[in-house]
């Protein structure tokens, strides 16, 4: 590409073409999809640098006093005006400000963050599920902006967006403060973290002097009334600080900070033994067929969707049809060795119905878990509890099964049933994060000793 | 896909969403407009206007190509509004623009990390040009000024510094893929 276009490009956005020039570039874009290529990469790098030149000077002003540079300064005025704004429209402005924002915070370390105005919004309430909270100063409406301070959630979920973007998911009870714009702290129960890249060192606080700092991740941690933490990473990395004590915890492992002991207990996740298990992946283009799973579904009656997922992006949704089969099933073998036999094993499921849309009337759900011997003959068979009409909607419920493998086992069947599918009501039902693990809780155990820092 | 319930887990994720979308759909408004404060204002109103429309959202298609959509008609609508005398871009254009903006979705994030390493190797001279023209938006004949310069060298310099911050983006970028 010559260096002329490049050349109107950059004319283009300082606003320096005159006629025939601008003539020219437009002609180019309109009938040249590599140089309207062009254009958006350079576009991006325009609007980039914007971005990274006020976040600079924020940050090298906010170093050198409390008063903000002009351009902050309007986008504060902005950032009020929001107030007015319907549900989570709002959100929007925390992340067309991460940019300017993020920079800056960036530089702050953790351990000294900045101080808190009395007042100062620090974030949204993105949405809530059946969420009862406990006394407020103001109402918790979805889209309203959230000071610092706690919140007090006592059943049901609710989600917060940070203004740095970094999202946090709160399930009852739950007692949660928000200390800054990209800062919380868990006081007792369940949360977990989205953080995508811009948040980039979200810092969460737990009692004991413990804090979790994110390094491009999701986490779960699970703080029980015994002040025990469980720091479950689920994707990335963590730093976890507790006085001097930093480790680094990486994807499928858990960090307990227990008040009882000095040290941070490290321990592996048991492995999942399933594949695709969140029904994120697929070999080909057909979305009935997950990777992974038997050939031998109806694609009349299921389908990898977006509507629901309890983590990922995707779940199975499983659906009634006028004129499908009366039931479906999807399998999967999960193979084994023998040095499995006698050892414990654990399956769950877990499954979503919607009160809202297609919601079940007839049809139900029930999973079969199979050991069998190499020469296919299943020494015992399990189901679940099986899920109908009845059973609570717009929650995701986890069905479980355990047992210890017996011996000769070759592998598992998993087979994923559905019944009474062949109606005129449309019904549906969603799975998602299938999970078979083998052994102790406790696969392996590494302590970390005081003072010790893999960092 | 039957029956997509237009709901609460597609409100649910709209956040998410919208943090991956927003840069891009950010950029695509600015270059179309050229002026910061009009497009933060169009920007809101494209973002009210997905959460509003979030139920005609299609979860199996790209949500930045349908936020591009949406910010593409907020455009042409700003355009019909304006009467500034500012040569504008037309339909044709902002739709073939629109659309190279959602082919370069996945260039944003990894770019906007090289993009800090690469303007920390910027000589003194070339970061001063960067901040006059993006920190204190001034036009070119102001950076010339402040710089002692002619405008057309203003211009060049501006243009030569982007193509090496671009350069530096790529072979950044480039390594990374490969070492990945």
């Amino acid at each position: 590409m010559s260096d002329d276009i490049l050349q109107l490009i950059d004319g283009y956005f300082d606003n320096a073409l005159d006629e025939a020039q601008m003539t020219r570039l437009e002609q180019r874009l309109a009938d040249d999809p590599a140089a309207a290529d062009l254009f958006a990469a350079r576009s991006a790098l325009h609007h980039r640098l914007i971005d990274h030149m006020i976040a600079e000077a924020y940050s090298e002003t906010s170093t050198a006093s409390d008063d903000l540079p002009p351009q902050r300064a309007q986008y504060d005025e902005r950032h009020l005006r929001f107030n007015a704004w319907p549900a989570i429209a709002a959100a929007l402005v925390l992340a067309v400000l991460a940019g300017l924002y993020w920079a800056a915070l960036n530089h702050t370390e953790p351990s000294s963050p900045r101080t808190i105005a009395a007042g100062a919004r620090l974030g949204i309430l993105t949405n809530t599920e059946n969420a009862v909270f406990a006394e407020a100063a103001e109402p918790m409406q979805i889209g309203g902006m959230l000071q610092a301070g706690p919140i007090r959630l006592i059943s049901g979920t609710a989600q917060i967006m940070f203004e740095s973007t970094a999202v946090v998911d709160l399930t009852g009870p739950c007692e949660f403060e928000m200390i800054g714009p990209n800062q919380g702290r868990l006081i007792l129960g369940q949360l977990e973290a989205y953080v995508p890249d811009r948040a980039h060192g979200f810092a969460l606080d737990l009692p004991h002097q413990a804090r979790v700092i994110d390094l491009g991740t999701r986490f779960r941690v699970d703080l029980n009334p015994r002040g025990i933490s469980d720091i479950r990473v689920l994707e990335g990395r963590v730093r976890i600080e507790r006085g001097d004590q930093v480790i680094q915890v990486d994807a499928e492992n858990i960090a307990t900070i227990d008040p009882a002991s000095d040290i941070i207990a490290l321990r592996q996740a048991p492995l999942n033994l399933v594949q695709n298990a969140g029904f994120e992946d697929f070999a080909n283009a057909d979305p009935a067929r997950a990777a992974a799973w038997s050939d031998s579904v109806y694609p009349a009656h299921q389908a990898r969707t977006r509507e629901q997922a309890r983590t990922g992006a995707c779940s199975l949704k499983i659906f009634t049809a006028p004129d499908g089969h009366a039931s479906s099933d999807i399998r999967q073998d999960v193979y084994v060795t023998p040095d499995t036999w006698g050892k414990p094993y654990e399956f769950t499921i877990y499954v979503f119905k919607s009160s809202r849309d297609q919601t079940p009337d007839t049809m139900n759900f029930f999973a079969y878990l199979r050991p069998r011997k190499a020469d296919s003959t299943i020494l015992q068979t399990q189901a679940t509890t099986r899920i109908t009409a009845a059973d609570p909607n717009d929650q995701w419920i986890r069905l479980t099964l355990t047992g210890i493998v017996p011996a000769e086992t070759q592998r598992f069947l998993i087979q994923l049933n559905a019944t009474e599918l062949e109606s005129a009501s449309p019904q549906a039902m969603y799975l998602d994060d299938v999970r078979l693990t083998i052994g102790d809780s406790v696969t392996s155990e590494m302590m970390i000793q005081k003072g010790k820092s893999d960092d | 896909m039957r029956g997509t319930n237009g709901n609460s887990t597609q409100r649910d994720r709209f956040p998410r969403w919208w943090v991956v979308a927003q840069p891009v759909v950010a950029a695509y408004i600015f270059a179309a407009v050229r002026s910061r404060a009009d497009a933060e204002d169009l920007l809101q109103d494209v973002a009210a206007t997905a959460f509003e429309q979030i139920d005609r959202y299609d979860p199996t298609a790209s949500f930045t190509g349908w936020t591009l959509g949406i910010a593409r008609h907020a455009v042409l609508n700003h355009h019909r509004s304006t009467q500034r005398g500012q040569r504008l871009f037309g339909e044709k254009t902002l739709q073939m623009i629109a659309e190279a903006h959602q082919r370069a979705e996945s260039d944003f994030g990894p770019r906007g990390e090289a993009l800090e390493h690469c303007i920390g190797r910027l000589p003194q001279r070339h970061r001063l040009a960067l901040m006059l023209r993006y920190r204190d938006d001034l036009q070119i004949a102001e950076v010339a000024s402040r710089m002692a310069l002619s405008s057309n060298a203003a211009a060049i310099l501006l243009h030569r510094v982007r193509q090496a911050l671009a350069d530096c983006i790529n072979r950044r970028t480039d390594s990374e893929a490969v070492h990945e």
